[in-house]
């Protein structure tokens, strides 16, 4: 019997938006699940209109398009204290997923990177790789990536960057946050340069150039970030070839007795009756925390302990980069809540020369920003009238922060959480992740580093921020590595491609393929990681954007 | 080991980098406020509104009037009014948050607005058409201001209090503890209501109470609160600004206004 679909894609976020749109551009018959709602009325049509969201703080308050905290929980345990909260890495639930509401920071990685135990050598505790594949591999996914989506940014205004064409927009303008922060970087010998960011600055494949309202958190209005919903995602739609399922939560991938093959997926349709659909492939692109959440619970007689799991290492080499800030308040007024979030960044502290005891620092972010119903909500309420009065946090600050890389360890990990349930009667994932001494070091060694950089600006009072330490979770959205690719089936769960070692026909196509976290944000490199699993899949012999 | 309870945070990005460290720069509480102005709050322009203890309350709240009354005491005692400062009261803070109990009581609820403009700076007034739920948004925002009720699609984790419940609970306790003293809450003057509220010995849901004040202060004024704009422009801050957003000047000459 011939499947419904050549292939189910689920999550229609960085991975799953690509996925979906190279096979349904190639022919392919698509099916994209997304457990969240379609806030773009007009994604398929020809022509596309403002979305469902809107510069609104109550509305972004309130998870629009985002992961529920009260019927979606996590479990996140840590030092011995276990939490029940549903804040823990929670991204984007709707189509596009985190990509519409991350800063849309889209630097791409350097060729150390992927060569991290050949370059830095072995830690201890952890089990660090090289990845199965070389840059030069993924850089002609990333130029199809970043023409596909658009992307912003200057061409070797980097100098650590790899060689690169141009981009396909120039950088926007700037706040002043971001660019007092560049000058004073610039003066101290560093070398600052505009962010590459999924955010138009001029029009772009028939979508506005960003007017910088600064509510890239809440979703854009315009559809000027380019997230993949408004990108790949409506690209898939309007070949005709792809089926959008919104509202609808993948519970199982179901596969043959053998269990040699996947075949199709078990879901909860919008009104919550169960349903099921057919495949010939299955594409996974539900997050790295996700993700392995899906294989565990898709067990069968064949994969007792998850499907793909033999090697017992779904859900284990959990990362999310170890993130930092330095926060400054300045004289002057800076409105950092004008604009893009992050406009600049540097990447010296990733050059670092390798050596006994020399821990490589990550990518440098330039900018932060507060809004004022967060900004009045986070204040003390007993002083709340004399700081807002002031403004000064809100007007006169900004932030220094670091996307710090996390060595990947096997206990760091995501299980099924045996007695939290989610809304729909799913085992929540359980997190647990203890910060490894290396990470520490990351976090002691480039922390005072940016407070120097914050004060170089100008900045009169200085705080520095170690966000987990802060909150008592981890909250960075980049999650990484559940299902580490390899070449070694006993120490990896997927091949080069993304594919499932143990079944020839399911893919992951989100972070969790990533063996060691990189020192950049992960999306753009996710992107094109999906871009490569889908072009292999379309055309083994041949797999080129 | 020790486990926490299952809420409802507001939603919290990693980009909300200075909220965190604001806090650890503050000064321990002041007990005195030098900007204090008149309890009694000014109405919302209902005629049809009364008065308890000196709080207007309008016609038709979810609320009892002696509840509204006691959220408006408190939420002033939070964000008072000052000579130049709207203050809770004069945003219609207690009406934003008796409208999100209340909102399931119109079709569709008003838990999110539409989208994607408010037509204040050019654009069709979407934001007033707010969106229908999906069934587990339903569920979600049901479960949290109702409570789970015994409904087991809202019951998969225990049962859950709503916030009407909550809410009321923690105001009559509140309430009655002013009461050993001779005199209702509401009643009370801003200095002994702010020390009410200092005084208590669990903070966990005034925390959550103050995060909904904040939201009816300086929230988008289609929910209900932010009455004509006054919290955005007591801290002068510009709210929404789609389509216009800002131009390249206003961003990198802040200082200019």
């Amino acid at each position: 019997m011939a499947a419904d679909f050549d292939v189910a894609v689920v999550g229609s976020g960085a991975g799953g938006g690509i996925a979906a749109y190279v096979l349904a551009a190639r022919g392919w018959k698509v099916a994209l699940l997304e457990k969240g709602r379609n806030p773009y009325p007009t994604l398929a049509e020809p022509e596309l209109r403002g979305s469902l969201y809107g510069n609104d703080e109550i509305r972004q308050r309130r998870s629009f398009g985002f992961q529920d905290p009260l019927i979606e929980p996590r479990v996140w345990e840590s030092g011995g204290t276990r939490r029940v909260d549903g804040r823990v890495q929670a991204l984007g639930v709707g189509v596009g997923g985190g990509t519409v509401f991350y800063d849309g920071d889209c630097p791409r990685v350097q060729r150390t990177d992927l060569r991290l135990l050949s370059t830095y050598g072995a830690v201890a505790g952890a089990d660090v790789v090289d990845w199965p594949l070389d840059y030069s591999d993924l850089e002609p996914f990333y130029d199809a990536t970043e023409a596909l989506i658009g992307i912003q940014g200057q061409a070797g205004a980097d100098p650590f960057a790899e060689a690169r064409r141009p981009y396909p927009m120039p950088p926007g303008y700037a706040p002043k946050s971001g660019l007092v922060l560049a000058e004073a970087a610039t003066r101290m010998g560093y070398h600052p340069h505009p962010m590459p960011m999924a955010v138009t600055s001029m029009g772009f494949r028939g979508r506005p150039e960003c007017v910088n309202c600064g509510f890239c958190h809440a979703g854009c209005p315009i559809n000027a970030k380019c997230s993949t919903a408004v990108t790949v995602v409506r690209d898939a739609l309007l070949t005709g070839n792809c089926t959008l399922l919104a509202e609808c939560c993948v519970t199982a991938i179901d596969s043959e007795p053998s269990g040699e093959r996947a075949t199709g997926v078990s879901y909860l349709d919008p009104a919550g009756a169960k349903a099921r659909l057919t495949a010939r492939h299955v594409v996974v692109a539900a997050n790295a925390i996700e993700t392995p959440r899906l294989l565990l619970e898709s067990a069968s007689a064949a994969h007792p302990n998850g499907l793909g799991n033999g090697s017992g290492l779904v859900g284990c080499y959990l990362m999310f980069h170890v993130n930092f800030s330095s926060v400054g308040t300045f004289d002057d007024p800076l409105c950092a809540y004008r604009g893009r979030i992050v406009t600049h960044a540097l990447a010296d502290f990733t050059a670092v020369r390798p050596g006994p005891g020399v821990v490589r620092g990550g990518y440098v972010e330039l900018g932060g920003q507060l809004q004022v119903v967060e900004e009045a909500a986070e204040y003390p309420w007993f002083l709340h009238n004399e700081l807002m009065g002031s403004g000064r946090y809100r007007r006169n600050m900004t932030a220094v922060g670091m996307i710090g890389e996390d060595v990947p360890v096997r206990d760091n990990r995501v299980e099924l959480d045996p007695t939290v349930k989610d809304v729909y009667g799913r085992a929540v994932p359980r997190i647990i992740y203890n910060r490894h001494s290396h990470d520490q070091q990351v976090v002691d060694t480039y922390l005072p580093k940016l407070e120097e950089i914050i004060r170089a600006a100008g900045a009169r009072e200085v705080i520095s921020v170690d966000f987990q330490l802060r909150d008592g979770f981890a909250d960075t959205k980049h999650l990484l590595g559940t299902t580490r690719m390899g070449n070694d089936a006993d120490h990896s769960v997927t091949d080069k491609w993304g594919r499932l070692h143990e079944l020839e026909n399911v893919w992951v196509c989100d972070g969790g393929v990533y063996p060691t976290a990189t020192a950049f944000n992960p999306t753009l490199t996710q992107q094109a990681l999906a871009y490569r699993t889908a072009a292999f899949m379309a055309n083994p012999e041949d797999p080129r954007p | 080991m020790a486990e926490e309870e299952p809420k409802r945070p507001t939603e919290l990005t990693r980009r909300a980098v200075l909220g965190g460290a604001v806090t650890l720069v503050c000064a321990p509480p002041l007990l005195s406020f030098a900007g204090c102005g008149p309890a009694k709050p000014q109405g919302t322009g209902d005629g049809g509104a009364q008065l308890v203890d000196g709080w207007e309350v309008p016609p038709g709240t979810k609320l009892t009037p002696a509840r509204y009354a006691l959220l408006s005491a408190v939420f002033d005692a939070l964000i008072p009014k000052g000579p130049n400062w709207p203050g809770a009261a004069d945003a219609h803070a207690a009406w934003y948050l008796d409208q999100l109990l209340g909102a399931f009581d119109v079709d569709p609820p008003r838990i999110y607005a539409g989208g994607p403009y408010s037509g204040r700076h050019g654009g069709v007034d979407g934001f007033s058409q707010f969106q229908r739920l999906t069934r587990v948004e339903e569920i979600s925002w049901r479960t949290y201001l109702e409570g789970s009720k015994g409904l087991p699609e809202r019951e998969f984790n225990g049962p859950v209090k709503g916030l009407d419940d909550r809410l009321g609970v923690w105001l009559d306790a509140l309430d009655a503890n002013a009461r050993k003293s001779g005199s209702a809450y509401s009643a009370l003057g801003l200095e002994k209501r702010r020390r009410a509220l200092l005084d208590l010995a669990d903070t966990d849901f005034l925390q959550v109470v103050y995060e909904h004040c904040c939201e009816g202060a300086y929230g988008d004024p289609v929910y209900g609160g932010n009455f004509q704009r006054r919290g955005w422009d007591a801290v002068r801050y510009e709210g929404d600004r789609q389509p216009l957003g800002y131009t390249e000047r206003q961003m990198s000459h802040p200082e200019e206004g």
